[in-house]
């Protein structure tokens, strides 16, 4: 019986690696602006999520933005902490900018440029 | 399909009825710094996929849950038709903005309701996709649809994967370098879940069918007691429960207890005296205090406060009557 090897798949990154590893990315991930930068910002769109539960806070992100002209800048009000993960991961999904997050006492203040 | 050149749009269908939502609401309890993930925007972002939330809770539990063409499985869970209302929607998208050709994550055989070899033609027919609905992982083992046909798809690099087992989508994961993905066959839809089928069918009987998002909302969570045709109370069992029903005091009685740890409990509908007692020792049963004699348990009701002092229910047996 003879065989002969086939050239193995060609591999993807692993994504937790690239998260981690990428500054890019990491940056991507963590918002692309300071907290200093992000309390000057004059929002175009302010969306309210609070008492929401995700994924209501991206769905009004998401259908809200569509209002705005590539460059102006969602604030997203909410207080459920699944906006941490899920606003970075949908920006990176559909290409808008996570600016980056404001934890204060009762809310969240979120800011995403659309693109 | 993104290794054969199609640009791809992931479609994530909220349904309210998510277990996952459930999880990430009540929060990571092994490290609550860590919230959980929503999956399908955490794949999107890894395969540099756009995802877009098509928001079906309004219209999911009239059109879809009530009253399914093709019946229910396990629970209360019309898998059929809730595909086929979500592939309407889908065709409808695919329609507006010009795409090509819809493809599913469908197996041949993986699951006992949906996927078999007719409930899979019934829900490319009636979703009006027909032959532009595609399902890679088993296209082999099928008819050729109209991509493969137009060789838009090549078919010769998709899949016959068939059956129960997820080994083969799993090796095919690993082939494609995708390692962060969640359970396979973890399920992810309350509404096969026979706990919470029950409580659905008693808030049906006895709310019939105008049902607001809060309302299914709160099925999620806690131990559910009915004390009479209008009037029930939801039992938080933990902390996480307890934070999660706080947002939905308006409109309900609230009961606790200020001195041992205890539960919220919420009381919907109008109780009467006795009710209120009632939810009281229910509530005292589930605080720190169950083994004392007395508890002194707070309520609010409409804006007023009181507190009364009640014996915890010490035989579960009275409960189990009550309990949905």
């Amino acid at each position: 019986m003879s065989g002969r090897l086939a050239a193995p798949p060609q591999r993807r990154d692993d994504p937790e690696a690239r998260r981690r590893d990428d500054p890019e990315l990491r940056r991507q991930t963590h918002g692309t602006l300071d907290g200093d930068a992000l309390a000057g910002i004059e929002p175009d769109l302010v969306v309210d999520a609070l008492r929401t539960f995700c994924p209501e806070p991206v769905i009004r992100t998401q259908n809200r933005i569509r209002s705005l002209r590539p460059g102006e800048v969602l604030l997203l009000l909410a207080d459920d902490a699944g906006v941490e993960v899920d606003i970075p991961a949908w920006c990176l999904s559909t290409g808008n900018e996570f600016l980056g997050l404001l934890k204060g006492e009762e809310a969240y203040r979120v800011f995403v440029r659309r693109a | 399909m993104q290794e054969q050149g199609i640009e791809v749009l992931g479609l994530h269908f909220s349904t309210g009825f998510c277990l996952a939502d459930r999880h990430r609401i009540l929060g990571n309890r092994s490290n609550p710094e860590k919230p959980y993930r929503n999956e399908a925007l955490r794949a999107g972002a890894d395969l540099s996929v756009p995802i877009e939330i098509i928001d079906i809770k309004d219209q999911y539990l009239p059109e879809v849950v009530l009253n399914p063409k093709y019946g229910y499985g396990s629970g209360m869970n019309p898998c059929i038709d809730c595909r086929i209302f979500m592939l309407q929607k889908t065709k409808r998208i695919l329609e507006e903005r010009d795409y090509h050709f819809v493809f599913t994550g469908e197996v041949l055989g993986q699951r006992p309701m949906s996927q078999r070899r007719p409930p899979l033609n019934d829900i490319a027919e009636e979703s009006g996709l027909g032959r532009l609905l595609l399902r890679p992982l088993s296209a082999k083992l099928l008819p050729a649809s109209i991509p493969e046909e137009r060789g838009w798809v090549d078919r010769e690099r998709l899949y016959d994967i068939s059956g129960r087992s997820r080994k083969r989508q799993m090796e095919l994961a690993a082939e494609l370098g995708i390692v962060d993905y969640p359970q396979p066959a973890g399920g992810c839809c309350f509404l096969p879940d026979e706990n919470y089928a029950r409580k659905l069918r008693d808030f049906l009987a006895h709310n019939g069918t105008d049902v607001s998002p809060d309302d299914m909302m709160l099925l999620k969570v806690g131990r559910h007691f009915r004390l009479s045709g209008a009037v029930k109370v939801v039992v938080g069992r933990d902390e996480g429960e307890n934070a999660y029903l706080q947002r939905f005091c308006d409109g309900r009685a609230e009961v606790w207890v200020d001195a041992f740890p205890s539960p919220l409990t919420l009381v919907e509908g109008s109780p009467s005296a006795e009710e209120l007692e009632t939810a009281c020792r229910i509530t005292a049963r589930y605080s720190d205090g169950r083994d004392e004699a007395t508890v002194p348990v707070r309520w609010r009701v409409d804006g007023q406060e009181g507190q009364l002092t009640v014996a915890p229910f010490r035989d579960d047996s009275d409960l189990e009557e009550m309990r949905i």
